[in-house]
């Protein structure tokens, strides 16, 4: 079932387009990441469905509810800050049961369902604290407490994990995704982390300039990008222009046909997906290119190389766990659905 | 430590100190003083006299009272205006916002004596001279530079997303402005109540030509006393006047303090 409807939304700030035709769904318990570097429209996106961005053109539905030009109060989504907006004069109780006394419920049950929620995300014992006296993710566990308390029909996370250390944030995404599926709850996560949303999101959506270029699961947005922005944009890449002639292109042991009028083609090759080898490979599979390396960086888990390629002013990087000396010449392996070809 | 630099430390403190309370020493001792000739450092009679005599006229007791009652409702009027006012300039794109807040700055940028007599004389065409709210009303237009100017600061330093917050939890605009943005704007409201309320306890020159000699502020009847030659009096009256002042500074510094440890943490 359909949860949230968005058709054709477009903003404008001056000639700037936030919005440019955005048309997204929320499915029943459905997690969907709005991705895009900064400026891309995601946050306006999300501003729009709670109502704190009036739009120029579009419809927003709610369980077919039309909510348009519902003010923020009247629309029963809960959106979550990016700075968590914790207000600091009330202690975690009054933070979170503020919702709930707006709906006018019984003391009793104010109190049962704030403690319930508060035993959930493991912050019960905070219940008297105020605001200034928490940690930056018991912080964050309040504001997610105070959004999902009020049972809403649609949550809206606004980069709900950028303020928080790296490690924490590894933990946190696992939880919230857990809650989120055990409360069935039709979610819409904005980040611009790209690994954050694909691994947390059921549908992934990419902007860009106030578009939406592409709409899928994770693994189809990774394995077939609809575009090069898409493909550079997700995952771990390097890409790599390689001049045409005579309206080919011609890379390593494959050759790839220019469309006329095209000068060159932007090639992107997931890192991480490579072989590396001092030999040449006998099999004609994929991508084979060949190189000298001209750099070593040790990342922990993997070496970092750079490899100068004749066809290519660009060094390609790759990473691989071997350990190749600098300055050999080496064969990068790129198995079909690795490597991306673009023509510009 | 070097005892020169120990020295020139006690100077520097006694004077400053001299500085300071040294008008209130010369007050204080004036107001006890029966019989004090030119050039005797300290007066050669003390005596409660003055005191008794201040206490004992009513009139004394009355304007002190008259300023207390302008101060508190001019504070009133000032914070009814300018939190409508303030919130306004701080929330919303306002045309000429600058030039309007200026306009504000207006009755205190140019010399009072001008500005209060032609009030004056424009206030007693319609009624208002000679009387306890032609002073409020003039008291509360000069007083607007200090709350619309701290009350917009105020406001403007509660970041959007706490009225958002609220709003998305389903609180109407004016919901949330009693339940967050007003109690969040507490300490600003009350500096600027302290900087209304001490004001308008200590402003003459409005006082005495709207309401003389009808009625007598704190200020104007110190004047009067003190244009007699009857320093003792003036400095007694002078003495009340702190009075109130302080008692407001200490209770509102107590509250002002714990809430602005509480709002520290946003």
């Amino acid at each position: 079932m359909v949860v949230l409807e968005t058709r054709n939304l477009k903003k404008y700030y001056g000639k700037v387009h936030a919005l440019d035709d955005v048309s997204m769904d929320v499915e029943e318990g459905e997690l969907l990441a709005v991705i895009g570097p900064s400026g891309s429209g995601k946050t306006t996106f999300l501003r729009s469905i709670a109502g704190f961005v009036k739009l120029d053109a579009g419809s927003i539905k709610l369980h077919g509810r039309d909510i348009t030009n519902l003010p923020p109060e009247k629309r029963n989504v809960a959106m979550f800050f990016q700075n968590y907006a914790l207000w600091p004069h009330m202690n975690v109780f009054d933070n979170v049961a503020y919702g709930l006394k707006l709906r006018k419920l019984p003391k009793d049950e104010i109190e049962e369902r704030v403690h319930k929620i508060l035993k959930l995300l493991d912050i019960e014992d905070l219940v008297n604290r105020k605001p200034n006296q928490l940690s930056g993710g018991q912080q964050q566990r309040v504001a997610l407490a105070r959004a999902i308390v009020v049972e809403p029909e649609l949550l809206l996370l606004d980069e709900p994990l950028s303020n928080l250390d790296a490690k924490i944030r590894m933990r946190i995404r696992f939880e919230i995704k857990a809650l989120q599926k055990r409360l069935n709850l039709a979610t819409i996560y904005v980040t611009h982390d790209q690994e954050e949303a694909l691994s947390i999101a059921d549908k992934i959506a990419i902007m860009h300039l106030g578009k939406v270029l592409q709409v899928g699961k994770p693994e189809e947005v990774y394995r077939n990008p609809a575009n090069f922005f898409v493909a550079d944009f997700i995952g771990t890449n390097s890409v790599i222009i390689v001049h045409g002639k005579d309206g080919k292109v011609q890379i390593g042991n494959r050759t790839f046909n220019l469309p006329a009028g095209s000068k060159y083609a932007r090639i992107v090759v997931r890192s991480d997906e490579v072989t590396i080898s001092s030999e040449e490979p006998k099999e004609e599979k994929g991508l084979t290119i060949s190189g000298k390396i001209m750099g070593r960086l040790y990342m922990g888990s993997k070496y970092r190389y750079e490899i100068e390629i004749e066809e290519s002013n660009d060094p390609l990087f790759v990473n691989s766990q071997n350990i190749y000396d600098v300055g050999s010449e080496v064969y990068v392996i790129i198995p079909d659905g690795s490597f991306f070809v673009y023509e510009v | 430590m070097n005892p020169w630099r120990v020295t020139l430390r006690v100077i520097a403190i006694l004077l400053i100190l001299f500085i300071l309370i040294g008008p209130l020493v010369g007050v204080v001792l004036w107001s006890f003083a029966e019989r004090w000739y030119w050039p005797s450092p300290i007066p050669q009679d003390f005596g409660l006299r003055f005191w008794k005599q201040v206490f004992s006229q009513g009139r004394v007791l009355d304007s002190i009272l008259l300023s207390l009652t302008i101060a508190i409702i001019t504070v009133g009027f000032s914070l009814a205006l300018a939190i409508p006012a303030a919130y306004g300039f701080a929330r919303y794109r306002i045309p000429l916002e600058r030039i309007l807040l200026v306009l504000f700055l207006m009755p205190q940028a140019f010399p009072q004596l001008p500005i209060f007599i032609n009030l004056a004389s424009t206030f007693s065409k319609i009624g208002l001279g000679g009387n306890m709210w032609g002073i409020i009303l003039a008291h509360t237009m000069a007083s607007l530079v200090f709350s619309v100017w701290i009350v917009t600061a105020t406001f403007k330093a509660i970041p959007v997303e706490l009225e958002q917050v609220a709003r998305n939890l389903g609180a109407s605009r004016f919901r949330t402005f009693l339940t967050i943005t007003l109690p969040l704007a507490v300490p600003g409201l009350i500096a600027s109540s302290i900087f209304v309320f001490l004001w308008s306890m200590g402003e003459f020159t409005a006082a005495f030509f709207i309401g003389a000699p009808f009625i007598q502020t704190a200020t104007v009847l110190m004047y009067t006393a003190s244009m007699g030659y009857n320093l003792q009096i003036a400095s007694a009256i002078a003495i009340l006047l702190i009075i109130p002042s302080i008692i407001f500074m200490v209770i509102i510094e107590r509250y002002l303090k714990a809430e602005y440890i509480a709002g520290l943490g946003g």
